[in-house]
């Protein structure tokens, strides 16, 4: 408990706590560089070094591709094209429309045409080099606005997707507001920037099959779009379970496995396809660039009447996960925390020639957040109220339904959020003279868990018994420094009582159970569900199994530290390395739905909601007008904190590269090229950007809660960018509308505001 | 790098194929240089190798051991800086901390540690890098050894015509009782390339103003002279100015300059 509140909240990672913290064999492995990624060149015989050839163009016809000359080219092994295919030459998790290799057009200039094998990487390099392709050049298509109206990049038009979300008579809403705000947004396309780029291992099985050891988010699913491209039967994939390093949903759509699964499959030998930092740029997934219009009104009290935004997604040249992105964005438009009498929020999503989007830490909800809290932050000027104020008289309350009709579960009530964002310390000091302005904002965020709308959205696990004695979980999650491997160690450690010794988690490989992607801020919730479903039967198993071979009642025995004990006597009876040579198979799995909301024929948006507020402290140069942002105060309420180094790196992460969205990053293109291709070019921040940030975690969710966690790999990216914003506003009087904020550009709009020429 | 852009190399297409030649002495380096790529820290070639994926086919590494290329002396009023001494070496010397105090702190917005640890001063001011603004102001002198020997030469003049050779070390004059004003504005807070550097000092009653970024290295000459004749005109209209008659491109940046630089003389002037 706070000392400052009756909340049931506290600050996480405090230095009390910090001294106390169990730090995972993982972590420590990573922290160390001990950890063997996916791309780390493997010790395997026979390796050959793949490379892809790269269109280099933005839009155009391929004439021809010839590889006579690669063919013959020293260490080379195999070069493929299209013809080389054996099934489908298309991929994509919604819409597969994007070409392995293109055979008869190109449409961004990271699109594959062919590729190498060879002994070496100098050696592939030299082949591409040598490939001759003849492109007759189409029209390219280079602005989101009048995608519609350009060349079409395929069928018929630039528009893949146009939704929208109506809720009440929005023009009758609109004509009784008393106060109405127009503006217009803009978002940038960023970049995921993981430290491992796209890269893996096909390792061919000798019986005709591959294997991957492959950077990755969803094995199962990429083994059901990989056996379509290389012709082979499901069961002769397999995906390794290794780690990644870093994903945030860039490799959520496949990246490199298609070629190398070819070339290992045209060579019989194992084949390395690592993109190096350049080519990860150029041909990567980014975030979708989003250009919107917002009108919102309210009556003179302040209450939401009418609420209505149009946006144009770039989703570039193909669609990955755009659709869905799209959905989600939408989602977040209706301002899913305030009661708006009627809204309609309609989204376009356009092919053009600008790279690919696709899935993003946020996945399109913190777009659209930046533009509905924004667009409080505005009402409120206008009505000469805090915004703080113009929210609490406009949150929705628990009982609640959500925006869109559906059930929702939150673990506190948004009000309290709020209340604890209100008595931030954020708010005490500023100076308003001298050089630096400083100013605090905030803004608000929900999130929820899961796939959404009623997708398939199953997952489970396993439980096992090592001959080794260890407590084996699996699950087909990708563990890419999310902690999940320590989150699940630890939760079994609470339910079992046992040591972290006595755990092995095993994570992402594709003949383990099918636990679904690891997106959506689902892991842990699905993590939860099957625990709480298998465990208990479980641990009566082996008790049985103990009582049956000691005579030992099997009421008075419990899991515990090492093995099964006697709870009476606290003695232990049997160690779980003795119990796996005495029992058979004692694995257990299970598999559900991940939850949607109760009497839902076709499920609506997200059941399991969770919420943040970020106070933003900023400090503004009158000089110059670049930003510092000095201090994030986050209050969440997601549920039960399993692994507190884990909730915070996640909150604090997420906030990171919000932030990065805000101040530096973006990825412009120029006729369809990208004007930068490596992170000397593209600033994320580092560590010296990082602002000092307090997480605190408002939560009294009950241990036999039906749903008692929440997965948080996404909420704390939710309201950072209106909170920074806000708090730009609150220092120097300026509206940012542009993300990120151009530093000139404030420093003259600061003049205007001071009369300066 | 510690020298002028070396002619056309050949190159290769990886780094194994690099071949690296060992020099015994400046001298020596300074003739294995024909056909070859003089290298220093590298952390600037490095990613423009890379990015082009062609290295060059032979380097030639520059050696800390020669004598004074490495390391800082103070000689009278003058610190002597080797042209291989690393950034961070630079930045944490207690000569550089007791003579130029706020230095280390600047040394670590240029550039990481990684960086700072093998990026060199004779390569930053060669490539017209954050201490180039710094070093003109210092009225910084260059050793060079070239085919017809050792000589010395003003850092400004070799930037208005960059000579071939090697650069063994430079000069900085630190009279006492000169304060200095030091201010960079890059891409990001920290580790950022710089959009525009500035540096301000007074020494003997006579303020001395310089700058680099976008726009290259200069020592505002015709500044300095209008500010020894009316001090009073340090505004930001007449910084901006200058930087216009600079042929600095962006109007905003110009502006931002002129503010910044506005700001540097009125604090030289506190």
């Amino acid at each position: 408990m706070s000392r400052d509140t009756d909340l049931p909240v506290q600050t996480l990672g405090t230095d009390r706590q910090r001294r106390h913290w169990w730090v995972g064999q993982e972590t420590a492995r990573r922290v160390a560089g001990k950890t063997l990624f996916s791309t780390d060149t493997p010790d395997i015989p026979g390796l050959l070094h793949g490379a892809i050839l790269r269109s280099g163009v933005a839009h155009a016809r391929v004439v021809s591709v010839d590889v006579s000359k690669a063919r013959t080219m020293p260490g080379v092994q195999a070069v493929i094209t299209a013809d080389d295919i054996p099934g489908s030459n298309s991929f994509g998790i919604v819409l597969r429309d994007q070409p392995v290799l293109c055979r008869d057009r190109v449409r961004f200039e990271g699109d594959a045409v062919a590729a190498v094998a060879a002994q070496t990487p100098e050696q592939a390099r030299a082949a591409l080099a040598a490939i001759g392709v003849t492109y007759e050049p189409l029209p390219v298509v280079t602005d989101a606005g009048t995608a519609e109206q350009g060349f079409a990049l395929h069928g018929r038009s630039n528009l893949l997707a146009a939704h929208s979300l109506r809720q009440g008579d929005f023009r009758e809403a609109l004509e009784r507001c008393a106060l109405v705000v127009e503006r217009s947004y803009r978002t940038p396309r960023q970049m995921h920037a993981f430290m491992e780029t796209e890269g893996g291992v096909a390792i061919p099985d000798g019986r005709g099959g591959l294997s991957f050891q492959v950077g990755c988010q969803s094995g199962h699913r990429d083994v059901i779009q990989l056996a379509d491209i290389l012709g082979l039967a499901p069961e002769q994939i397999e995906i390794r379970p290794v780690p990644t390093g870093g994903a945030f949903g860039g490799k959520d759509e496949l990246t490199v496995q298609p070629v190398a699964g070819l070339l290992a499959l045209k060579t019989g030998r194992p084949v390395l396809v690592h993109l190096d930092r350049f080519e990860s740029c150029r041909s990567g997934i980014k975030r979708h660039p989003v250009l919107a219009r917002a009108t919102t009104g309210c009556d003179r009290d302040g209450r939401l009447l009418a609420h209505r935004v149009d946006a144009i997604l770039d989703t570039g040249a193909y669609a990955s996960l755009g659709p869905s992105v799209l959905e989600n964005f939408l989602d977040h438009a209706t301002g899913p925390l305030y009661r708006i009498d009627a809204y309609e929020v309609c989204g376009r999503l356009v092919y053009t020639n600008n790279g690919v989007a696709g899935a993003f830490r946020g996945f399109g909800g913190n777009q659209a957040t930046f533009v509905v809290e924004s667009q409080m932050d505005a009402l409120a000027a206008g009505l000469g109220l805090s915004p703080l104020e113009l929210r609490r008289r406009n949150l929705r309350q628990p009982g609640e339904s959500g925006s869109r009709g559906q059930p929702v579960r939150w673990t506190r009530p948004p009000s309290e959020v709020l209340q604890l964002a209100e008595v931030s310390p954020l708010w005490q000091s500023r100076s308003g003279k001298g050089r630096w302005l400083e100013g605090t904002g905030m803004a608000m965020g929900a999130q929820g868990n899961g796939l959404g709308d009623g997708l398939p959205d199953a997952g489970g696990g396993r439980l096992s018994l090592t001959p080794e004695g260890l407590v084996r979980a699996e699950f087909g999650f990708v563990d890419f420094g999310q902690n999940l491997t320590e989150a699940i160690t630890r939760r079994l450690c609470q339910q079992l009582h046992c040591d972290s010794e006595d755990v092995q988690v095993v994570l992402g490989g594709s003949r383990g159970p099918d636990s679904g992607p690891t997106s959506a801020s689902r892991s842990s919730v699905v993590v939860e569900q099957v625990l709480a479903a298998v465990l208990p039967g479980w641990c009566r198993r082996l008790c049985a199994v103990v009582a049956a071979h000691t005579g030992t009642e099997a009421r008075l025995l419990v899991c515990g530290s090492g093995g099964i004990w006697r709870r009476d006597r606290k003695e232990r009876v049997c160690s779980y390395r003795e119990l796996a040579g005495i029992a058979g198979d004692l694995s257990a799995g299970h598999q559900e739905d991940f939850p949607v909301g109760p009497g839902q024929e076709k499920p609506t948006g997200r059941f399991l909601q969770l919420l943040i507020a970020t106070v933003a402290r900023v400090a503004v140069d009158r000089l110059t007008g670049r930003v510092r942002v000095a201090d994030l105060h986050h209050i969440t309420a997601a549920g039960r904190v399993i692994h507190p180094p884990g909730y915070l790196g996640q909150i604090e992460g997420a906030a990171v590269m919000g932030m990065g969205m805000v101040l530096t990053e973006d990825m412009p293109m120029e006729d369809g090229h990208y004007r930068f291709d490596n992170l000397d070019q593209y600033l994320i921040p580092t560590i010296h950007d990082a602002p000092v940030q307090r997480v605190d975690v408002l939560d009294d969710t009950r241990p036999d809660d039906e749903f008692p966690v929440r997965g948080v790999g996404e909420l704390g990216i939710e309201a950072v960018a209106p909170a920074i914003t806000a708090a730009i506003r609150n220092a120097c009087g300026v509206s940012v509308t542009r993300l990120p904020v151009n530093p000139d550009w404030l420093l003259a709009k600061l003049r205007e505001l001071e009369g300066r020429s | 790098m510690n020298a002028a852009p070396a002619p056309e190399c050949a190159s290769v297409p990886s780094r194994a194929g690099v071949r690296v030649l060992q020099a015994d002495t400046p001298e020596q380096a300074l003739k294995l240089a024909a056909g070859a790529t003089l290298v220093a820290g590298a952390t600037w070639l490095q990613p423009v190798w890379e990015r082009q994926a062609r290295w060059p086919a032979r380097v030639v590494p520059l050696s800390a051991h020669w004598d004074g290329f490495c390391g800082i002396t103070v000689a009278g009023e003058r610190l002597q800086v080797g042209a291989l001494t690393s950034l961070e070496d630079f930045a944490r010397s207690p000569h550089v901390t007791e003579r130029l105090p706020g230095i280390a702190a600047f040394v670590d917005r240029i550039a990481g540690p990684s960086v700072r640890h093998l990026g060199t001063v004779g390569g930053n001011l060669l490539a017209g890098g954050d201490l180039s603004a710094l070093a003109l102001v210092l009225d910084a002198r260059l050793q060079l050894l070239a085919d017809d020997g050792w000589s010395e030469l003003p850092l400004e003049d070799w930037y208005q015509l960059p000579s071939a050779g090697l650069v063994r070390s430079v000069s900085l004059n630190i009279a006492p009782g000169s304060p200095l004003c030091l201010e960079k504005l890059g891409h990001r807070e920290a580790f950022s390339p710089t959009r525009i550097t500035l540096a301000c000092t007074r020494t003997g009653g006579r303020q001395r103003v310089a700058l680099c970024g976008e726009g290259g290295p200069r020592r505002l000459r015709d500044l300095e002279n209008t500010l020894a004749m009316d001090a009073t005109r340090s505004g930001p209209d007449v910084c901006a100015q200058a930087l216009a008659d600079l042929d600095w491109g962006d109007a905003r940046l110009r502006q931002v300059g002129g503010e910044l630089m506005a700001h540097l003389l009125g604090q030289l002037g506190a």
